[in-house]
C-alpha cells in the first residue's frame, strides 16, 4: 500500500522548512492511504478530490501538532476519518430507501442474501457494494464508520480505537447499535418487497 | 446470531469481493500542485500578517505600562490635593446662595 522505503521522518524535516517538493512527495506518499479511507466513507454528493484536498490541507495546518507519538500515517487516517464524519454530520437528512429504489441487481442480490437455501453470484459482488452503500447511507455518521470499519474493511477493535480516538468499549458499543439500526433498514427494505 | 444479521453478514463478505475499479490508487493528474499551493499560499498569508500582530501586541504592551507610571507619578498629588467634596464659602455664586 504505502511505500516503505519512504523517508516519513526526513521529507517532514524538509516540509517544516516550506520545501515545496517535499510538500508534493509527501502529498504523492499518503494519496493512496488517504484516498482508501476516503471512499470507504466518501458521504453522498461530495467529490472525492474535493475531500482528498481538504484532508491533506489540514494535515499541513495541523503538522505543527504533530508530535510524532504514533507513527505518521496513522495520524493522517485520523484527520482522514474525522473530515468524512464531520461532512457526513453536515449532512441532515438520511435517505429512507424502498425496494423500488433498488436497480435489478441489487434486488437480486438482497434477495440472495435473505435466502438461506441460496447462495449469492460472486459477480454480483459490485451490486452487492451498491446495496451496502444505500443501508450505510441510512446510519448516521459515527454509525457508519464503526461499521465500515469493522464489516467491511475488517478493522480489530484496537485498530479502529487508534484511528478514531475512540475508546474499544465505545466502539462496541456503537458497533451493536448500529447493528440494530442496520436491522431495521433491512427490515424495511424487505416489508416494501412484500407489502 | 438473528437472520438479519446473517444477512448483513453474507451482503457484507460479497461486497467486500467487489474490485476496486480501474482508476483505483491513480492520483489525479495536478492534485499534489494544487494542494501544494493552496498550501503554501495559505503559508505566505499567515507570515504575512504575523509580524503585525506582533507589532501590535508589543505596542499595546508598551502603552499599558506608559498608563501604569503615569498613575503612579500623579498619584502623591492626587492625595495632596484632593477634590473638595463642600462648595467653597469663599466661592461667589456659593456666597449667594448661603446665609
Amino acid at each position: 500500500m504505502l511505500d516503505e522505503t519512504f523517508d516519513v521522518a526526513a521529507c517532514l524535516a524538509q516540509v517544516r522548512r516550506d520545501d515545496q517538493a517535499a510538500c508534493k512527495a509527501l502529498v504523492e506518499h499518503l494519496y493512496p492511504l488517504v484516498i482508501r479511507i476516503v471512499r470507504a466513507h466518501l458521504p453522498r454528493r461530495v467529490p472525492e478530490e474535493d475531500l482528498v484536498q481538504e484532508v491533506f490541507m489540514k494535515m499541513f495546518r495541523r503538522l505543527s501538532q504533530y508530535e510524532g507519538k504514533v507513527p505518521f500515517p496513522n495520524w493522517v487516517s485520523r484527520i482522514a476519518v474525522t473530515t468524512c464524519i464531520d461532512h457526513l454530520r453536515a449532512q441532515k437528512r438520511r435517505p429512507e430507501y424502498r425496494w423500488a429504489d433498488l436497480s435489478e441487481e441489487e434486488a437480486q442480490v438482497l434477495d440472495a442474501v435473505t435466502r438461506d437455501d441460496h447462495e449469492p453470484d460472486p459477480a454480483s459482488a459490485t451490486s452487492a457494494r451498491e446495496l451496502v452503500s444505500k443501508l450505510l447511507d441510512t446510519l448516521g455518521p459515527t454509525d457508519r464508520t464503526v461499521i465500515t470499519m469493522l464489516d467491511l474493511e475488517q478493522k480489530s477493535l484496537a485498530e479502529i480505537s487508534q484511528i478514531t480516538g475512540w475508546t474499544q468499549t465505545m466502539i462496541k458499543v456503537r458497533a451493536f447499535r448500529a447493528r440494530r439500526k442496520l436491522q431495521q433498514a433491512f427490515k424495511r427494505l424487505q416489508e416494501r418487497e412484500h407489502p | 446470531m438473528s437472520h438479519h444479521d446473517q444477512s448483513w453478514n453474507r451482503l457484507s463478505d460479497l461486497a467486500r469481493r467487489a474490485p476496486a475499479g480501474a482508476a483505483a490508487l491513480e492520483m489525479p493528474a495536478g492534485l499534489s500542485t494544487r494542494v501544494v499551493a493552496q498550501w503554501l499560499a495559505e503559508r505566505r498569508e499567515v507570515l504575512l500578517v504575523s509580524p503585525w500582530e506582533t507589532f501590535a501586541l508589543r505596542a499595546l504592551a508598551v502603552a499599558c505600562l506608559i498608563t501604569v507610571l503615569a498613575a503612579a507619578a500623579a498619584w502623591p498629588v492626587v492625595v495632596r490635593d484632593p477634590v473638595p467634596e463642600v462648595a467653597d464659602v469663599a466661592d461667589p455664586v456659593s456666597a449667594e446662595v448661603l446665609p
